[in-house]
């Protein structure tokens, strides 16, 4: 078209002076050349968002408050300043689902929510962030959140409930009976004082922190250790050496998303060649096992005598006596000794992590880190004010006071005891001695459906919060849309009943403005500081917590028994599914489980050898009994597991869910157990029983062993230093009759660095979010037909009793001489002019000729007309790609909207593109940096010099297809 | 033409027959009423067709979804059954445009049937590359028409190539076998008893006058459109190969598929042919024109062919091992020892073994055995394709995604329904035309011939 033409066109349309000049500065931006040259400098990521128009959040500052009535509808007279149609609006948040609080970017399109990445600003998570966050966008869309609050099963206001509620906790005071408020965690200032406020205006409450399988054996053993009730900070990027013992620390500890950010810094050799030394000694395969150099498999008994043996090892070598203890025999004394040797060769520069929930293993894991003098180093202890007080006991304690008839009232807030208590007949006995049961959870589940009120908490993108994610580091989250159903913030929903009658938002202003900021010696505007607080998403108030770190032990150690070949089932978190949060969310039950590649479901994880020995296969339904309590759940035989342990995932078999949780997989919470003050798993199992029935288990990948062909290549570091093209004999010679493509301008490529990929599976989440992906539920991934555009694939090597495990993402590999290409009749995928393999969806007939000569495997064919029926899940669509339909084949796009919008606004800018300014949803979202996405005409981009790395290949390049998508060999310290 | 007749050779036709007779065989059963067992077989194909149409229906509203396809199996039973029958038509356009041109006068009974069969294979081939696609209302866009979107097709893709080659084929063995028929028609025009009919066969026997010029120029257009049918025969199916050769995947990639696949269209064509002729000659009384001398020509025709596909795919293993390619190797060896491997022995049990039997002249003419042996190779046949297609697709390059294919329902009564399809229009065609060419015929009478020698 004619742009001169076309201005002109416009111009006698204008309709004010404003207008017509606005228009004309657009068009000018719009239709003007631009330059495509290449970026030679750099700007930061915080500078890109500014330009990305991430300013203040005064839109959902103003919808919040208030129900606006929607009554009339009128269109803008005067665009708003905050809404550009078709530009996205980012705001800085921060996730209340899970411990780790990771700081987040929202993405808003015309004032709908629609992806989530990591707030790079936060000095927690930098950037990252995992497949729960990522997925967290669409159930604030789950139609099955409560709409409103509830009395006694019926829908109600909260003018009547909260008449109701505050009646009964005064009746309770006057009674002398208590009232307990239930809580998963302190997390943060205002939730803290909320708590306060509400304890101090009644007098009898008890605040009790339930959080079954979190960190109270950690905290408690802190506490006895070191004196300080916290958990740890780590830092893995001064770690030479890492022990992870029975501890999932990369997909489920902790705080996942920063651990696998720092352990793959360690891992790029980029940075440096001295790759940090991962040792896995565990029982089940985790995910953090299948990335350690070396993985030592012990029974689940054995686990504690492992540390306890560790400690002996190292108090004897150090010479010093910090606990009594004794050396235990058992068979792997050996390894256990080569690991000491390890850890004592690295002093100061270890780290060792345990994943147990007994305090007295916690103690010791802390001595060991003590006497290597990791402290201070790599680990460090926070001493947060506000987070981290849990304990166990207290809700068991609780339980036995309400059956006693103390308590009148019980508040749950974040918790759902019906479904993960172990012990439910115990539970229900105490709970209905309590008269006034209320649940402030968003949707429904187990508890809320015995709750006599739900006054219904909004999801964290509709609600202000803040959090303490270390001394005097604080984030704060704000609501990106108006909230969805008549919900309210719980903590509003406790001051109402308090008493008091500020908003939540206004008591956290007023909170940090009359207390907090004047603690941290602030004292400039509190306008300067809220409005950049909330822009940036975090506060670090610069106070740093001043630790000495000195051992002091005097409780009394619980030596464990050595493992005595009887069978054990050990509970364990998937990195999707975690503790049944989130099992209403379709985005992670579909999400493959990193190692077993397992959708939809939860299974007993078995050995091979105790398979074959019970005749079991994966697939068959197993009955299985122990503690006096049976189920009926698939197998599934894990390479890598010991023969005297068998594996049960938490967060499955919810009977009271929305339609992606109910009744998927079983409930492993009555498997589990309450030892030594703690929630514990690993009870002796009774029996296992092939009931000779199959299931249907939703596998996305069922060939494990990479059959001896080169896709994923790896070497040693030892053969590394020598040759750094080890593992990696070269490129093949290829003869072409063809001539190269053009190449100009931009040509994109792609990198993935197989030593820092975890598999962790966080950009599966996010390419489903960014690209509209759809779920197919179980029984179509049970066809195999997932349409996931980026796939994790995972094969084992070596043997079945202690395999090493390789992780590779696989996607459409934007091939220069894609076989796609020449088969498909109608011309449906082409080649683009910046290298780029293009699916045009409203060309596509469907042959699938495409999908069977992409060597790869990575097209994706839409077999029905996936359901988009919910309208309100609809509403997480990305505006900017078109939702596919029935009969046409999609794959990666390599984010093309992504692509497209950073050249606009480069060419709108007049300057030329940066390397680094575009980010592909799954680079973005990769908490290991393992993707690396550029520009490969740029000679300066990270891209161009990493592909003369000699650890660079391309998967099958020797069939000549010239794939734009590369990896870099995985280099294992061993 | 002055013929030579060999006292060695059997006559083509047993019997002594004169012109009338040899009319009268082959029209009096078309211009009585349809008998029952014509009935019954009419009603059974139909409703098979019928189930077909609706399963169609079905899969077209709901999606492809309703096959057992995967993201790793992309075509498994559609395009088997598009080989099949495409395979299957061969043997009619062998018969009628080869050994026309090379003077085989035994053709002339069978030719008809053959090329009727053909025409009908096509169809139902046809019918898979349509409904196999996602979006089948779109069909049409795979050809090349002037379109106000400035949108063209993609030459290089050998699915392209397939429809010009199907095209090509079906239009000019209908063709083909119209111009054949009219000789006939005009027959039986001359015997219409009925205006209507009369009427009827008048406008399709194109005002044939039986003259000298009318059947000079008739001879003529038979070998001009047998030298275009002639490559046809050829190129077809190394069309259809060619869906496989210029792919990537191994198992598919291999320069031995276009012969390997005109033997093996021409071996299951013949074994269809014989098939449906062991019953025609029996339903409607043409044993003395079908005779077993041309059901032992076909049993060679078989043996040969067998044969043929046997060298292939010892060849296949050959190169495989030969290459050093560990893809392909491996993918040979799956299919051998894999999973399909049941799918594997039987097609080398049906199409390279039990064609050996051939060898014996006691056997090609025992009819009852020849039919139990065409309809192995039939099956075979079909299982060659299957092995090709889904074997190569199901384990190809990255483990990771290898997978394993099953039917559902709805393809496997697809299946059937496309059956009902070729039984229906074989049984219309005869009922209500000539199934053996009766002008053709009555040039190898042993009458005329008998005739000439005492004149």
């Amino acid at each position: 078209m004619d742009n001169k033409k076309n201005e002109m066109t416009l111009e006698n349309y204008w309709q004010d002076v404003e207008d017509k000049e606005y228009d004309e500065i657009n068009l000018k931006e719009e239709f003007s050349e631009g330059t495509y040259q290449i970026g030679l400098t750099k700007k930061s990521r915080r500078d890109f968002l500014k330009i990305m128009g991430f300013s203040l959040s005064v839109l959902p500052m103003a919808t919040s408050c208030k129900k606006i009535s929607a009554q009339k509808a009128i269109p803008y007279l005067h665009k708003s300043d905050q809404v550009t149609p078709g530009v996205a609006n980012w705001y800085a948040t921060t996730s209340s689902l899970c411990p780790s609080h990771c700081s987040l970017l929202v993405k808003t399109r015309e004032g709908r929510p629609i992806k989530i990445e990591g707030n790079p600003l936060s000095p927690i998570s930098k950037g990252g962030t995992c497949p729960v966050c990522q997925a967290s966008v669409l159930s604030l869309y789950d139609s099955s959140r409560f709409k409103a609050p509830k009395k006694n099963g019926q829908y109600t206001t909260f003018a009547t409930i909260d008449e109701d509620i505050r009646a009964s906790l005064l009746k309770s005071v006057s009674d002398g009976k208590r009232t307990a408020l239930i809580l998963s965690a302190v997390y943060g200032p205002s939730l803290a004082n909320v708590v306060n406020d509400f304890k101090n205006s009644f007098g009898n409450v008890d605040v009790i922190i339930y959080n079954p399988f979190g960190d109270s054996a950690l905290v408690r053993a802190n506490a006895e250790s070191f004196g300080r009730e916290d958990v740890f900070n780590y830092n893995l990027e001064k770690a030479k050496v890492i022990v992870g013992i029975s501890s999932d620390f990369l997909a489920t500890g902790l705080d996942p998303v920063n651990l696998t950010k720092q352990y793959s810094k360690r891992k790029d050799l980029f940075v440096d060649k001295n790759l940090i030394r991962h040792i896995q000694v565990e029982s089940l395969m985790t995910l953090t096992g299948s990335n350690a150099d070396s993985r030592i498999v012990i029974s689940h008994d054995d686990e504690s005598t492992f540390i306890n043996n560790l400690l002996f090892y190292i108090q004897k070598a150090t010479e010093t006596n910090l606990l009594p203890i004794k050396a235990i025999s058992f068979d792997k004394n050996p390894k256990v000794q080569s690991v000491a040797s390890e850890l004592l060769k690295a002093k100061g520069e270890s780290v060792v992590i345990s994943g147990s929930f007994d305090v007295s293993d916690q103690v010791k894991v802390n001595a060991i880190n003590f006497l290597l003098g990791n402290i201070n180093k790599t680990i460090s202890l926070s001493n947060r004010e506000f987070t981290r007080h849990e304990n166990d006991a207290d809700f068991v304690k609780f339980l036995s006071d309400a059956e006693n008839g103390r308590y009148a009232n019980v508040i749950f807030y974040d918790v759902n005891p019906h479904y993960d208590y172990f012990n439910q007949p115990k539970l229900e006995g105490a709970l209905k001695k309590i008269g006034t049961k209320i649940s402030l959870a968003t949707a429904p589940d187990e508890t809320t459906e015995h709750s006599n009120y739900v006054a219904p908490d909004r999801h964290y993108l509709e609600k202000w919060d803040d959090f303490e994610i270390g001394k005097g580091k604080f984030a704060f989250s704000q609501p990106v849309i108006e909230s969805l159903f008549n919900n309210r913030a719980a903590q509003e929903s406790l001051l109402v009943w308090a008493g008091h009658k500020t908003n939540y938002e206004e008591y956290i202003k007023n909170l940090w403005q009359n207390k907090l900021l004047k603690q941290f010696g602030y004292s400039g505007m509190f306008g300067t500081f809220w409005n950049k607080a909330i822009h940036d998403g975090v506060y670090d108030s610069q106070l740093t917590a001043s630790l000495t770190p000195s051992f002091k032990f005097t409780g009394q150690l619980q030596n464990k028994k050595t493992g005595d070949g009887t069978l054990k089932l050990k509970i364990y978190e998937k990195i999707a599914m975690r503790k049944g949060k989130f099992a209403n969310n379709p985005w992670l039950q579909e999400m493959p489980d990193p190692i077993t590649k397992t959708t939809w479901d939860n299974y007993l994880m078995l050995s091979p050898k105790l398979a074959k020995a019970k005749a079991i296969t994966t697939g068959d339904l197993v009955l299985l009994k122990a503690q006096g309590h049976e189920v009926t759940v698939p197998a599934l035989v894990q390479p890598g597991v010991h023969d005297d342990v068998v594996g049960l995932a938490l967060g499955y078999g919810h009977t009271v869910s929305g339609k992606a949780g109910k009744g998927v997989g079983v409930n492993a919470f009555p498997f589990t157990t309450f030892v030594l003050d703690s929630f514990q798993s690993g009870i002796t199992v009774d029996s296992i029983q092939n009931t000779g029935t199959k299931y249907k288990l939703a596998l996305t990948q069922t060939h494990h062993s990479m059959e001896g062909r080169d896709i994923v290549r790896e070497t040693t570091l030892g053969k590394y230093v020598v040759d750094p093209s080890a593992g990696n004999p070269g490129g093949v010679k290829l003869v072409s009759m063809w001539g190269d493509h053009k190449k100009d301008g931009h040509q994109w490529a792609m990198m993935i660095d197989l030593n820092k990929c975890t598999g962790c599976s966080g950009c599966v989440i996010s390419c489903n979010a960014e690209n509209n992906v759809p779920v197919v539920g179980k029984e179509e991934v049970y066809n195999r037909r997932e349409m996931h555009w980026m796939r994790l694939d995972r094969y084992y090597k070596g043997d079945d009793e202690n395999p090493e495990v390789v992780h590779q993402p696989m996607l459409c590999a934007h091939c220069d001489n894609a076989p796609c290409e020449t088969v498909c009749p109608v011309l449906a995928t082409v080649q683009s002019s910046d290298g780029l393999n293009q699916q045009v969806y409203n060309r596509c007939v469907g042959t699938r000729y495409c999908a069977n000569n992409c060597p790869y495997k990575v097209r994706r064919f839409n077999w029905f007309d996936y359901a988009h029926d919910d309208k309100l899940e609809n509403m997480v669509l990305n505006p900017d790609i078109a939702v596919r339909t029935r009969g046409v084949m999609e794959k990666c796009s390599m984010c093309i909207q992504r692509i497209q919008e950073g050249k606009l606004q480069a060419k709108k800018e007049g300057r030329p593109l940066k390397d680094g300014e575009i980010k592909l949803a799954c680079q973005q979202s990769c908490p290991a940096d393992a993707i690396v996405f550029g520009d490969i005409n740029d000679p300066e981009s990270e891209i161009s010099l990493k592909l003369k790395d000699p650890r660079y290949y391309r998967v099958l390049e020797e069939l000549g297809v010239a794939p734009r998508v590369g990896y870099l060999t995985k280099v294992r310290n061993k | 033409m002055s013929e030579v007749v060999s006292k060695l050779r059997k006559p083509l036709v047993s019997k002594d027959r004169t012109y009338t007779e040899v009319s009268d065989d082959v029209l009096s059963v078309i211009e009585k009423p349809p008998g029952n067992l014509w009935k019954i077989c009419i009603s059974i194909s139909a409703s098979l067709l019928l189930m077909g149409i609706i399963v169609v229906g079905y899969q077209v509203s709901t999606g492809i979804g309703t096959w057992g396809l995967n993201k790793t199996i992309g075509w498994s039973w559609d395009i088997t059954n598009f080989v099949f029958w495409v395979g299957i038509g061969h043997a009619g356009t062998l018969i009628s445009a080869i050994l026309l041109l090379f003077r085989q006068k035994w053709r002339t009974s069978i030719n008809r049937a053959a090329e009727a069969m053909t025409i009908i294979a096509v169809m139902c081939a046809g019918i898979y590359p349509i409904i196999h696609m996602g979006r089948p209302w779109l069909a049409h866009w795979v050809f090349p028409y002037p379109n106000t979107r400035s949108l063209w097709l993609n030459f290089r893709s050998p699915l392209l190539w397939d429809v010009f080659a199907i095209s090509t084929y079906f239009s000019v063995s209908a063709v083909f076998w119209y111009i054949g028929l009219i000789p006939d028609l005009a027959n039986m025009r001359d015997r219409a008893k009925t205006p209507l009919k009369k009427r009827i066969l008048t406008i399709v026997s194109l005002g044939w006058s039986g003259s000298h010029r009318t059947w000079h120029r008739y001879e003529m257009l038979c070998l001009i459109l047998a030298g275009l049918a002639t490559p046809l025969v050829v190129s077809v199916h190394t069309i259809v190969s060619m869906d496989f050769a210029t792919s990537i995947i191994p198992g598919w990639h291999a320069t031995i598929f276009p012969p390997y696949f005109v033997a093996g269209a021409v071996f299951s064509g013949f074994a269809m042919v014989l098939t449906l002729l062991i019953i025609l000659r029996k339903v409607m009384n043409f044993e003395h024109y079908i005779t077993p001398s041309h059901i032992e020509a076909m049993c060679k025709v078989l043996l040969c062919t067998g044969m043929l596909v046997g060298l292939a795919y010892g060849t296949e293993f050959f190169i495989a091992w030969y290459s050093g390619n560990q893809y392909e190797r491996f993918v040979f060896l799956n299919r051998a020892f894999g999973p399909y491997a049941w799918a594997y022995w039987t097609m080398v049990v049906c199409n390279v073994f039990i064609p050996q039997l051939f060898w014996l002249k006691s056997v090609r003419n025992n009819l009852v055995i020849v039919f139990i042996i065409s309809i192995f190779v039939n099956i075979g046949m079909w299982f060659e394709r299957f092995v090709i297609i889904t074997t190569s697709l199901h384990r190809d390059f990255l483990p990771s995604s290898w997978a394993m294919f099953s039917p559902t329902w709805v393809e496997i009564c697809t299946f059937i329904g496309s059956f009902g399809l070729f039984f229906t229009l074989f049984f219309l065609f005869v009922r209500f035309l000539p199934a053996i060419a009766i002008s053709e015929v009555k040039t190898v009478l042993n009458y005329a011939k008998h005739k000439d020698h005492h004149e």
